[in-house]
């Protein structure tokens, strides 16, 4: 080299061992991600997760638990996750029992956690300790990252008992160990009720709209009943919708847009009677304008 | 000292800092993961809730589905992985037997080809 070039040839040196090493860790050798939690899981993943969650409450009847898990999802909406998540699962066909335990899901996580009933025994519950982040590791083969670099935002705070672990190898870090932390324990869901029975058949005039099927289903206690899965009939038709997937309606709220002209039939799937006759019908606004009302039908379970 | 080696110098030093920023200060963030990344105990509660899932729709075929999410390992084996976590991580009688179950239920289950 020339040494009248002066010492810019040591900056070049820099900037070109900086886009190597920034390519390198990037693209040859990104941080690699093991042991994520479930908040970071992709948003369809989330749902399958949120499925489960139900599921798994459904089974056990455990609303401390379901919470527990839900929490790992990092939700602030969760509620309405849910809520969404149920009407989804109607409108792809899911099985009904999947739709009311999402429906039931979303109760529990509307629920505050401290008013969740936990009348079961406490047992020892090892996991879902809370979540440090996830461990970094860098691998040595090349590889594509699939995630576009982004600022640094770290979405957990860990705790100061727990030290993320290392993981030389890539390979799935060992886990924390037990801390001991009271869950209630697992308990078989309580037996379903007797019948619905209608309590109340009402049109109310409440403005310009679409003409509206309400039904609102309660306990003996006047408790929303969410989860209620309520079979429609009309013509060669049939509709299948759940209360309580509009939890700020109403926990035992559902509702359903009827069309001009059609004559439905309603029952309950729990084996409730046939409600028939059920059609739009029109009545007088305060303003004296013809509009469509809304039909609300009131169930109890006496 | 030559001033190759002192460019070469130069080369490594910025290739450290080109690493500790891409490794450290602005990395691939993890987000859009998936659940086979999940750590062994959010894993092992997954596959508990399979478990718990199972109860309700006694689905063999749908456990090893949702079971497929946590990697390319046969479901029998990924269900074995978490009863040994949950051995030795204190899991409840309840929950333990629930793995036991799937996992012996899986084990019996023939995917129709």
């Amino acid at each position: 080299m020339n040494d009248s070039r002066g010492p810019w040839y040591l900056l070049t040196g820099v900037m070109i061992g900086l886009a190597l090493g920034v390519l390198w860790g990037w693209y040859v050798a990104p941080v690699r991600y093991t042991d994520t939690q479930p908040s970071s899981l992709r948003d369809d993943y989330k749902d399958e997760y949120r499925t489960l969650i139900a599921l798994a409450y459904a089974y056990n009847g455990d609303p401390g638990r379901a919470q527990l898990r839900l929490a790992l999802l990092d939700d602030p909406n969760a509620p309405e996750s849910l809520a969404a998540l149920a009407q989804r699962a109607n409108a792809l066909g899911r099985p009904a029992f999947e739709v009311q335990a999402i429906s039931q899901l979303a109760v529990v996580a509307s629920a505050p956690s401290a008013g969740v009933p936990t009348a079961v025994p406490l047992t020892v519950f090892p996991t879902l300790t809370p979540p440090p982040a996830a461990t970094a590791t860098a691998t040595s083969g090349p590889e594509t990252p699939t995630e576009a670099p982004q600022s640094p935002t770290p979405t957990a705070t860990p705790p100061p008992t727990e030290t993320p672990e290392p993981t030389g190898t890539g390979t799935v870090a060992p886990t924390a160990a037990p801390t001991g932390t009271t869950f209630p324990s697992a308990t078989p869901q309580p037996t379903p009720g007797s019948p619905f029975i209608l309590e109340s058949r009402l049109l109310t005039c409440a403005g310009p709209g679409d003409p509206l099927l309400v039904v609102r289903t309660l306990d003996d206690s006047g408790t929303g009943v969410p989860g209620v899965e309520i079979i429609l009939t009309w013509t060669e038709n049939e509709e299948h919708i759940f209360t309580g997937l509009k939890p700020e309606l109403g926990l035992g709220y559902a509702d359903f847009s009827m069309t001009a002209g059609t004559v439905y039939t309603l029952r309950l799937a729990d084996g409730s009677q046939l409600i028939t006759d059920i059609q739009p019908e029109q009545c007088e606004s305060s303003g004296g304008q013809l509009v469509w009302g809304v039909l609300e039908l009131l169930f109890v379970r006496p | 000292m030559s001033r190759w080696i002192k460019f070469l110098i130069a080369i490594g030093i910025g290739a450290a800092i080109g690493l500790f920023y891409s490794w450290t200060i602005n990395p691939v963030q993890v987000v859009d993961s998936t659940p086979d990344t999940l750590r062994l105990d959010y894993r092992s509660d997954y596959v508990l809730m399979v478990a718990e899932a199972y109860q309700l729709e006694r689905d063999p075929a749908a456990a090893a589905q949702r079971l497929g999410r946590l990697g390319t390992d046969p479901a029998v084996l990924i269900v074995q992985q978490a009863v040994v976590f949950a051995e030795t991580a204190g899991y409840t009688e309840i929950d333990l037997n629930l793995l036991v179950q799937l996992r012996d239920a899986l084990q019996t289950w023939n995917p129709s080809p």
